[in-house]
């Protein structure tokens, strides 16, 4: 039986074979993970590693996944002029570990990306172009990272798309909207079932410091209202139910990080962050992109950010069409790349 | 310390199959063990299962129906311990030790049907490499990282004896993890494999019993 044993376990180690695989080309897909504060986080490097520029995309959440990052137009426009990274932030996504409730707040989430930033220099070398994008929650961790000691002397430009720095605000600015679009709805008679729980929660919720349950509320029915209201660009991928097989996508993880993250503390823990006042601070080229029918992080966090910044090299664009995920990808992923060009 | 744990929670598997063989040496003839092997997949990604099963107890049921006809079954009781292994691609190999209690329902013509919580220890390996990065900021290269679990496990399935000693079955399991990123891991699963006796192999005396049920007319 011990030698049983001894060979099934040897077996296994020999099927999981952890040889390193670094691919330089043009169609890389390399596969990694990396451990920080408790968890294995898993990264995903895939496109034009011969470029020297790499783009990591810092997801939102918390408790989503990159996963949904990786659409077809996603490879076409982006990762053929560059290396797209897909990382799973800890607890998201595919990344693993068992419990680590005390590494679970902001602080840690920048330590892991200046990790990870290491590391793609460790492994693809020293003098890469490294770009950020942060993308909706991810817009927390960005700004933890980019404020913090020198930290943003390790990447070239940073792409603040869709996303919050000010949870407060945020909040706010998600009400406003949410009771602005409703109480036009209302008056010209559209969707009148859907927008008015909209309007009489916002009614009965007047702007104030909000509490974290309140500030739930407030996403879902932001989430919400972008389902009903008119005029965005469809928005045709279903990129997890598109790739559970191709791209090997643990669902069950990937569904239970998402539930997770809403109940988890540390979701309320981040309601009183706000980086407007230290956003000075960052002075690399920044590319600010937000979309005019965002209710979730609605384009007014894009003009706070504009205006803290310190950056001297910074450009907002604002898309017509389009809500939290990025539905007019030509236009979305073709300003990436230009502002990436520009800088690298 | 890893490898005490792995040893430690395989002999406490055994241990319990085997004490429990001997409680219950009482009435009637010696049955084997049973061997199960069996493709364990977890929807698409491949894998195995080895197992044994230790016969416990025998209910020998008649149920008397009210027009008359009779019907009998078996519920056969068994202590199992199963090694399970699966291959996800790029998220992880998962290796993992289950110990259970089955309940098993057999008809006369061999079809059966059964249940089976079960409990036991995970050890998953990363599906790629893996860098340990230290507060630190030094990076290292981590050789087989993974994580280790406590696992709880319930099945069902069926299957068919299509002779004394050998039986095929079916069987969906949902796996269990915790703690696993700060909550837990669901993992389902199905097992399609063969329940092989050997004569002589590991024998013990199930309990057995009689139960009758319905009135006769």
């Amino acid at each position: 039986m011990k030698n049983t044993m001894k060979m099934l376990f040897l077996a296994t180690l020999c099927y999981s074979c952890q040889k390193e695989d670094i691919t330089i080309g043009l169609h890389a897909d390399d596969t990694f993970y990396f451990e920080s504060g408790g968890i294995s986080m898993r990264v995903l490097v895939r496109g034009n590693t011969a470029s020297n520029t790499f783009l990591v995309l810092v997801h939102g959440g918390p408790g989503s996944s990159s996963f949904g990052y990786d659409t077809p137009k996603m490879a076409e426009i982006v990762a053929s002029e560059c290396a797209v990274v897909f990382y799973d932030q800890r607890n998201a996504g595919a990344s693993q570990g068992n419990k680590n409730v005390a590494n679970d707040n902001l602080d840690q989430y920048a330590d892991d990306l200046k990790g990870l930033i290491k590391l793609l220099k460790l492994r693809y070398g020293q003098d890469l172009n490294i770009f950020l994008m942060s993308k909706s929650f991810g817009g927390m961790v960005g700004s933890a990272f980019m404020t913090k000691d020198n930290n943003q002397d390790l990447v070239k430009g940073w792409l603040f798309v869709n996303a919050s720095h000010n949870y407060g605000l945020n909040d706010s600015l998600t009400h406003q909207k949410l009771l602005d679009a409703s109480r036009e709805h209302l008056a010209a008679g559209i969707k009148i079932d859907s927008w008015k729980p909209i309007f009489d929660y916002c009614q009965n919720n007047l702007p104030g410091p909000f509490t974290a349950e309140q500030s739930l509320k407030l996403n879902k029915l932001g989430w919400k209202a972008q389902e009903i209201i008119e005029g965005m660009e469809p928005y045709d991928y279903n990129v997890i139910h598109d790739n559970m097989i191709t791209e090997d996508i643990p669902l069950t993880s990937y569904y239970l990080g998402r539930t997770n993250a809403g109940a988890r503390n540390f979701n309320a823990s981040l309601t009183p962050i706000k980086f407007s006042a230290e956003l000075h601070k960052v002075t690399v080229p920044v590319l600010v992109c937000f979309s005019k029918l965002d209710f979730v992080c609605p384009e007014g966090l894009g003009v706070d950010f504009m205006s803290h910044i310190g950056s001297s090299d910074k450009q907002m664009l604002i898309f017509e069409k389009s809500a939290h995920h990025f539905e007019e990808q030509d236009a979305y992923y073709n300003a990436f790349v230009n502002f990436i060009i520009r800088h690298q | 310390m890893l490898h005490l744990y792995n040893r430690y929670s395989l002999l406490l598997s055994f241990t319990i199959v085997l004490c429990f063989s001997n409680t219950v040496s009482a009435q009637t003839s010696k049955t084997s063990f049973g061997v199960k092997i069996a493709y364990n997949a977890t929807i698409i990604y491949p894998g195995f299962l080895i197992g044994v099963e230790c016969p416990v107890k025998r209910i020998v049921v008649t149920r008397h129906r009210m027009n008359g006809s009779v019907k009998h079954f078996d519920k056969l009781r068994f202590l199992s311990a199963d090694l399970g292994y699966y291959h996800h691609r790029n998220f992880h190999d998962n290796l993992y030790l289950l110990a259970g209690w089955v309940m098993r329902k057999q008809r006369p013509r061999g079809f059966f049907t059964e249940f089976s919580p079960a409990i036991g220890y995970s050890r998953t390996f990363l599906g790629a490499e893996t860098y340990h990065i230290a507060k630190s900021g030094t990076i290292t290269l981590h050789k087989f990282a993974g994580y280790n679990y406590a696992i709880a496990a319930i099945r069902g399935g069926f299957g068919y004896a299509f002779r004394p000693s050998t039986s095929a079955y079916f069987r969906a399991s949902l796996l269990t993890m915790f703690p696993s990123n700060n909550l837990l891991y669901l993992r389902p699963t199905l097992e399609l494999g063969i329940i092989w006796r050997p004569s002589h192999f590991l024998e013990t005396r199930p309990q057995i019993s009689s139960n009758s049920k319905g009135k006769i007319p």
